[in-house]
């Protein structure tokens, strides 16, 4: 009993930090806004905070009693913790510089009654963690029929995907109310349709489904899959149709979603397919936005309609990607992604100081609308000059991504797969490493030109700080999260990375925090993104020879 | 020692000497012919060039140290710790909370080396926990993931830990009082240059710390053990060698480093605030990899050169300050395409005893 002791303190100091950081960020305090069954429900999450510490440690015990011992020790050990930093927030001096807490919510975990109820808050630790150890030794619960269910049978997916709508659906309306339900439930109806319908129809990746729907040359018609065309159906009808209902705003985030996807392609090309790690892929973005708003807006006196700039922004865009790939042919890896970095940075710093070219800080202003025979389009179909955007985005959604994905499975995707898995031997069987760099660096770079562009012209002016480091780091990891060098992935990565922070609005100041928790916990959990690609992806030597580490003792 | 690497296409490359000897050469010419120029055309004189040469070094002298923490960490795992200007940042933070206690308790006015002294030794000690934190929680459970995996951790932590400074510590900027403490607050007149006390101290510092951390990795038993890892870590692990807890270690003293240059460039800038790491953290890196990154003298020449660089180069050549970053990348691309591997070229691993 004894040796369950010290090892149950680890994830008591562990909680105990935890609980610390939600006080010290804040969130206790904004959190107490709302109440649960009576109880704030910030007081209510370190609760469960130190509840979740008491099973975590009683369950890597052994034996019915050391459990409970473990979970004891577990949980005083983070009441204690937190008691004690508590007690150091009332150090005069201290309280002010945390300006997120509120002093009556440190008092309140106190239970308002300073070193006594530091005591107390031991002790109430510490019989939370009992519970926690009484949890753990539970019987298990039956959870192998949720795998049986997902595991056997369309039907049960789909009741499975429809539950959690449900489920979803009436949290957020419970919790923020009927406009958010709708949109979440939309988001994550459109996830599931992205996840499940895989599954459902047991469709192979996109390149290999393109290769079913698509006639081959020679190889004369496959036999075209009756689910997949249907999913293709619906997802076309509501692309369709939905959009007409999108208010403002929901627009305004589904464009930004479709600009992003537009971009992750690019990236997806660079990174995932040919293995460039590029860091500042935000200057094809910025290039292109800026030839559409200097070729468009009246400022610069060229006045060009929006349908001609913007192939000749997206032509500029293509040339950069090939001069910016002359120069980092032969590096390799960081050095790759620190050049591109600093590329990405110093057109920037041009676009902020080239006054008379970019108009500096004040950005371009009156950047061309999409026009047809003199008549804008907008007013002419669309209630809303937004939604034009949208169908506009769609369309250049649609056919990247066809494009794309044939690119992976013709002979220049297959080339740009060896060079990434091997640089060295893709140059001795006879791959031109050059060319196909080249290739690689320009078709992103088009890519997010065609983005940058219409990116221009929805936001009407643009200025320097739309193009900062963050929109790279962005598309690099909305690429990551989705699954590296797959287009589904792009997609669901974009929508999970730009669409959810946009609804998650309600968690306000903590959104880029838990942001970043998330991409720490994601990559340590399913590091191969959400909707992998098939092939192999181990980019590079993989990250060394040691194997992982041993299990923590 | 001489070429180690194999790499294909590495024939066209300079040798590391005849490379190096070349650019100082050139670089040299450059520098006394616009010196030469600028003062025969009157356009600056001589004190504004000694001016930005010593600002440069002070600026290049804590680059160096950032830039150490990225090569000793790279060199042993092969990552880019993205968040280590946010270690930097939370080391200038936790340096300023301690000198503000230490002002209004009055301890300031009886013992000012002391709490000079006091306020490194929180920041560095602030910054050594964020690090070693960072490296239990989110480097090392993804060893042996392929390469982009901890980088992307690596932004991640990075986003939270700059987001959780400006959640818990406000947006507003903190004032380093350093006017207030006696010492440091003016400066040294030397002819018709003046020298702020505080890029003294910076250079100083910097320099008996570089000097400790290549005798460290050079001379002692952790250094050793921390080669023998970087080189082979199976090897090592067969060698008797606690691996985990070189690699904990080595997270340590980068962000020892890291906290160390943080307190610095609070004292000199006189302001945190939770976007202070990132900038500094980004020419570090760029610093790093000029030099070579994973190499240990390549990160202290690389971080001399980029502050040279960005303090010379505008003076040099009379172009609006807000150049000076494209300068520096200019330069870095420049030299990269030259020396794919940076100036110094190899690994930490590669470095004899």
């Amino acid at each position: 009993m004894r040796a369950a002791l010290l090892p149950a303190t680890r994830p008591g100091l562990v909680g105990g930090g935890a609980a610390i950081a939600i006080v010290v960020l804040g969130m206790v305090t904004a959190l107490n806004e709302r109440e649960l069954a009576g109880l704030p429900v910030g007081n209510l999450l370190v609760g469960l905070i130190v509840l979740a510490v008491g099973y975590r440690a009683a369950r890597d015990a052994v034996g019915a009693g050391s459990r409970l011992v473990a979970g004891l020790v577990a949980g005083l050990t983070a009441g204690a913790f937190l008691a004690l930093f508590m007690l150091f927030t009332r150090v005069p001096g201290v309280s002010e510089k945390l300006v997120q807490t509120e002093p009556e919510d440190t008092d309140a975990i106190l239970f308002g009654m300073g070193a006594g109820g530091a005591a107390l808050l031991a002790v109430f630790g510490a019989g939370l963690g009992v519970l926690g150890g009484v949890l753990a030794s539970l019987p298990a619960l039956p959870t192998g029929w949720l795998r049986a269910v997902a595991g056997s049978g369309r039907l049960r997916l789909i009741l499975v995907a429809l539950l959690s709508l449900l489920i979803v659906g009436l949290a957020l309306a419970f919790l923020f109310g009927l406009v958010v339900a709708v949109v979440g439930v939309i988001v994550l109806a459109g996830l599931e349709l992205a996840l499940l319908g895989g599954a459902l129809a047991s469709l192979p990746p996109l390149p290999a489904r393109l290769r079913q729907v698509l006639p081959k040359s020679g190889a004369g018609r496959r036999r075209l899959d009756p689910v997949a065309l249907l999913t293709l159906l619906i997802m076309a009808v509501v692309l369709i149709v939905v959009p007409m209902a999108f208010g403002q705003y929901f627009n305004h985030v589904s464009t930004t979603v479709g600009i992003f996807v537009l971009m992750g392609l690019g990236l997806n090309v660079v990174v995932g397919y040919a293995g460039l790690l590029d860091l500042g892929y935000v200057a094809f973005f910025a290039i292109g936005a800026y030839a559409m708003a200097i070729l468009s807006s009246p400022e610069q006196g060229i006045e060009v309609n929006f349908w001609l700039a913007l192939p000749i922004a997206m032509a500029v865009s293509g040339i950069s990607g090939t001069l910016l790939g002359i120069p980092v042919l032969r590096m390799r890896g960081d050095y790759l992604a620190i050049v591109t970095l600093g590329f990405g940075e110093i057109i920037r710093i041009f676009s902020q100081n080239l006054t008379d070219l970019t108009g500096g800080p004040q950005g371009v202003r009156d950047i061309a609308r999409p026009e047809l025979a003199e008549q804008e389009f907008t007013t002419l179909l669309f209630a809303n000059p937004q939604q034009f955007y949208f169908y506009l985005i769609a369309t250049g959604v649609v056919l990247v991504a066809i494009i794309s994905a044939h690119l992976l499975s013709s002979r220049i995707g297959r080339a740009w797969v060896a060079m990434r898995e091997d640089e060295d031997v893709a140059r001795a069987i006879g791959i031109r490493v050059v060319r196909y760099k080249l290739l690689a660096f320009t078709i992103g770079a088009v890519f997010a030109g065609l983005g940058g562009a219409i990116f221009a012209s929805r936001q009407n002016s643009i200025f320097p700080n739309d193009f900062t480091l963050i929109v790279s780091i962005n598309v690099l990891c909305l690429v990551i999260i989705g699954g590296m060098g797959s287009v589904r992935g792009v997609v669901v990565g974009s929508v999970a990375l730009i669409a959810l922070p946009e609804i998650l609005r309600e968690l306000a100041e903590f959104r880029l925090v838990t942001f970043g928790a998330l991409l720490v916990f994601m990559m340590i959990v399913r590091p191969q993104g959400l909707l992998p690609a098939g092939r192999s992806l181990v980019s590079g030597p993989a990250s060394l020879d040691i194997a992982a580490p041993p299990a923590e003792a | 020692m001489a070429t180690t690497s194999t790499t294909v296409g590495r024939s066209a490359a300079f040798s590391k000497r005849a490379f190096l000897t070349i650019l100082g050469v050139l670089i040299g010419a450059v520098l006394a012919f616009r010196l030469g120029q600028t003062i025969y055309d009157q356009v600056w004189g001589p004190e504004v060039w000694i001016r930005n040469l010593i600002n440069g070094l002070a600026l290049g002298a804590v680059y160096a140290l950032i830039a150490l923490g990225y090569t000793l960490v790279y060199g042993i795992l092969f990552m880019i710790n993205f968040a280590h200007g946010e270690v930097l940042m939370l080391g200038a933070m936790a340096g300023f909370f301690v000198l503000d206690a230490s002002i209004n308790s009055g301890f300031l006015d009886y013992n000012t080396l002391l709490t000079i002294v006091i306020v490194f030794i929180a920041g560095m000690s602030v910054a050594v926990v964020v690090g070693v934190l960072l490296e239990r929680i989110a480097y090392r459970p993804l060893r042996g993931a392929p390469r982009l995996v901890p980088l992307i951790s690596a932004i991640g932590a990075s986003i939270f830990l700059q987001n959780a400074a400006l959640q818990a510590f406000g947006a507003n900027v903190k004032i380093y009082p350093t006017p207030q403490i006696t010492g440091l607050s003016g400066g040294q007149r030397f002819g018709d240059v003046f020298v702020a006390n505080t890029s003294i101290m910076i250079m100083v510092l910097a320099i008996i710390t570089m000097v400790a951390l290549v005798l460290l990795v050079n001379r002692s038993r952790f250094g050793k053990a921390m080669r023998a890892v970087a080189e082979d870590k199976p090897t090592a692990q067969l060698m008797g060698i606690d691996v985990n807890r070189i690699i904990l270690l080595t997270f340590a003293l980068g962000s020892l480093l890291a906290g160390m240059a943080g307190v610095m460039l609070g004292f000199h800038n006189r302001q945190v605030t939770h976007m202070v790491g990132f900038m500094p953290g980004l020419k570090a890196f760029t610093a790093a990899v000029l030099g070579g990154i994973g190499n240990v003298p390549g990160a202290m020449l690389g971080g001399f050169f980029l502050g040279l660089a960005e303090s010379l180069g505008p003076t040099a050549f009379q172009i609006p300050s807000a150049y000076k970053d494209v300068i520096a990348f200019g330069l870095l691309v420049l030299i990269l395409i030259f020396r794919p591997t940076g100036l110094m070229g190899e690994r930490l691993s590669r470095e004899r005893a």
